[in-house]
């Protein structure tokens, strides 16, 4: 798309234009000269064949009577003619009775007396420039009335040749003529002929020839000029559009291409700048949307770095939960082998050299073992905190009631021992929860009160009570109770409430239930008045959706 | 009781001493009447199993009817030797009891994906695991009826 494109377009037109337009004038000019010449020979043979009748009529009484002073007087006027290079008069012998020419020799040429064609009607014409009519000189022998009237009939007859038929009226009269007096004998008595030269006419056809071409030359360089001028005014309109095309590829949207016509550049002029404003307002959306879809381009990739830090992170999580697992693995079986083995070693004292011990040594030997088992407990404990941790819940629909029966047979041995009574005071529902946490959780609240039971007669009191889409579910005793600054602490891992000495176990089974109760998006806290007895409440979501 | 019970081939795997200390004791003092060989590490139960290597000798490494096997060992772990001995034709038949401290889910599962035919956990208290040692004795040795002898090489 540069400039020379331009150029090309126009130069191409006029070109094509131009060359048609000299094509049809040559061809014009030609067949106006053809026609020319063909016109001015006709004329020029008819306007002799005119004058050799005329001759022939006037010298027919020259020849009869042989007169050559006549016929001269008679060829001196018609040579006067232009066109006429010279006039002869014959007998019927063809012997010449007067010649006069423009070039006396020339005298010679047109002597006719050895011409067998003499006798014959004809006239002749020559090809060259000049042109030979022989007309001859008739009268008529048979005469009804006096000879006047029958020369005067009789002269007529032998102009009408073949090559006249298409010609005027007076052909025809002279035809009509010759029809008329067609029985009657002719007699040639004599012939002229008239030389016609032909070059004064071909000299004025030249002329015009030359003018005419002039002219048509003169026409063609105005056209051409029009031409350019059109050619030019058409691919203005072309030009501006292929500029303002160029523009618009390089994103200048804002020229337009001025229309000024009301033919199909125009439309397509209007068609363009439509266009223009629709890629402008296209453009500008595609701009907004370039931007947009790089702006998402980078929250993807944000998204994707993220995802990525996010599965690494994941990964990470899970190394390390494995790592804690085996950590506590380890830990609490490395723990343990020594344990059981004090455990063992201090039991095969027991028995193996209980008679070589004193009371004091017994009871430091019991204490080996209770403080043994303390470890044991503890480390037990904290297993299953990882545990719960690390585990999901398994939900599956579990009747209370059961539970309650269960943690009451697993706990039967204390239960008889510190005379307890469990009373469940209404129906107990059926929830969809992890049995064996809530299982753990039941045991370890109700051995809790059993544990911490002072009184000597123990009774637990279970229950439930629907509030606000929870199971609110509890266990009551009427223990020693529970002072209202520790109803938080107790659920927090290795708290100790009051005296060594006045409670067993470790402080983890709390701490476990209300991890296993979280984990159902339950709770668990304390309601308590010191010296009359602890409610556990335990409130479980009662609908299935609530628990995760 | 006492005579019902036949005298239990017992081959125990374990490389902690304290551990075969407390659990020969506990045997006797469950009163299970048995002939225990003990062998320290995978390996070395491998070898008495197949008599190759220092229990090249069969009549020194006899078959036992009851395989205790600890997961923490040595050279070859217990869960690998559990492998070995399931995929074994012969030693299959062998009841195998995984003895251990620790209960490890994962140990537990994969024990018994393997073909274990018990997972036991000793007890800290060394009365509880005589407690166990009695269970072991009276349902392996007297209610626990073995494969027949044409199943023996």
């Amino acid at each position: 798309m540069n400039y020379k494109f331009k150029l090309n377009l126009q130069v191409k037109w006029t070109m094509y234009i131009a060359v048609i337009i000299f094509f049809t004038a040559g061809i014009g000019i030609l067949l106006f000269v053809k026609q020319g010449i063909k016109d001015a020979k006709e004329t020029l043979q008819q306007k002799g064949i005119i004058l050799a009748e005329n001759l022939a009529y006037n010298s027919k009484y020259g020849v009869l009577a042989e007169n050559k002073d006549l016929l001269s007087g008679y060829i001196k006027g018609i040579i006067k003619i232009k066109e006429v290079s010279c006039a002869a008069v014959y007998n019927s012998k063809g012997s010449l009775l007067a010649y006069e020419g423009r070039d006396s020799n020339d005298s010679k040429k047109h002597d006719l007396s050895d011409s067998k064609e003499l006798s014959s009607i004809e006239h002749k014409i020559n090809s060259g420039s000049y042109l030979d009519i022989v007309v001859p000189v008739t009268i008529i022998e048979e005469q009804r009335d006096s000879g006047e009237s029958g020369l005067f009939m009789s002269d007529n007859a032998l102009v009408g040749l073949d090559e006249k038929k298409e010609d005027s009226s007076s052909v025809t009269l002279e035809s009509a003529l010759f029809e008329k007096n067609i029985d009657k004998q002719e007699k040639i008595i004599g012939k002229v002929l008239i030389e016609m030269s032909e070059s004064i006419t071909l000299a004025k056809i030249q002329k015009m020839r030359n003018i005419s071409i002039l002219i048509a030359f003169l026409i063609m360089m105005i056209a051409i000029g029009v031409i350019i001028l059109m050619v030019k005014a058409m691919v203005k309109p072309i030009n501006s559009l292929v500029e303002a095309t160029q523009k618009a590829a390089k994103g200048d949207f804002d020229s337009n291409v001025a229309v000024q016509r009301n033919d199909e550049l125009g439309m397509l002029g209007n068609a363009f700048n439509a266009m223009l404003r629709d890629l402008k307002i296209t453009t500008v959306s595609r701009d907004t949307l370039v931007v947009e879809v790089n702006e998402r381009k980078k929250s993807e990739n944000a998204l994707k770095q993220s995802e990525k830090e996010l599965v690494e992170y994941s990964k990470q999580l899970t190394k390390t939960n494995k790592e804690l697992d085996e950590f506590i693995h380890i830990i609490s079986h490395d723990l343990k082998e020594p344990l059981r083995a004090i455990d063992a070693y201090s039991a095969f004292i027991n028995k193996d050299f209980s008679a070589c011990l004193n009371d004091d040594g017994k009871n430091y030997l019991a204490r080996i073992k209770t403080n043994a088992g303390r470890v044991q407990l503890l480390i037990e404990n904290i297993y299953e905190l990882v545990r719960i941790e690390k585990n999901s819940i398994q939900l599956e629909k579990t009747e209370i009631e059961n539970i309650i029966h269960e943690s009451a047979y697993i706990l039967d041995h204390s239960i008889k021992e510190k005379n307890a009574e469990i009373i469940i005071k209404n129906r107990l529902p059926v929830i969809t929860c992890d049995r064996n946490g809530i299982l753990k959780v039941f045991v370890n609240l109700i051995s809790n009160a059993v544990k911490f039971s002072n009184k000597k007669k123990l009774v637990i009191e279970i229950g439930c009570r629907n509030h606000d889409g929870f199971y609110q579910l509890y266990v009551k005793d009427n223990g020693p109770g529970i002072e209202e600054k520790y109803y938080d602490k107790i659920f927090v891992i290795f708290q100790r409430l009051g005296k060594r000495e006045d409670f067993e176990g470790t402080g983890t089974g709390l701490t476990v239930s209300k991890r296993i109760i979280e984990k159902h998006n339950g709770s668990i806290w304390v309601e308590s008045i010191l010296g009359e007895g602890s409610t556990f409440y335990v409130a479980l979501p009662n609908h299935k959706g609530g628990i995760q | 009781m006492k005579k019902e019970q036949k005298i239990i081939r017992l081959l125990l795997v374990e490389d902690n001493p304290d551990d075969i200390a407390i659990t020969q004791r506990a045997f006797k003092e469950a009163n299970v009447i048995n002939k225990m060989w003990i062998v320290n590490d995978g390996q070395e139960a491998l070898d008495f199993l197949n008599h190759t290597g220092p229990y090249e000798d069969a009549s020194k490494s006899p078959r036992p009817e009851l395989i205790l096997l600890d997961i923490n060992l040595p050279k070859i772990n217990g869960i690998e030797v559990l492998k070995i001995i399931k995929k074994d034709e012969d030693l299959k038949k062998i009841p195998t009891i995984m003895l251990t401290v620790s209960k490890k889910d994962e140990d537990i599962i994969n024990s018994y994906d393997i073909g274990c035919n018990s997972f036991i956990q000793k007890p800290v208290e060394f009365e509880k695991f005589v407690e166990a040692v009695k269970e072991i004795g009276l349902y392996w040795g007297v209610l626990n009826i073995e494969p027949p002898d044409e199943g023996k090489k």
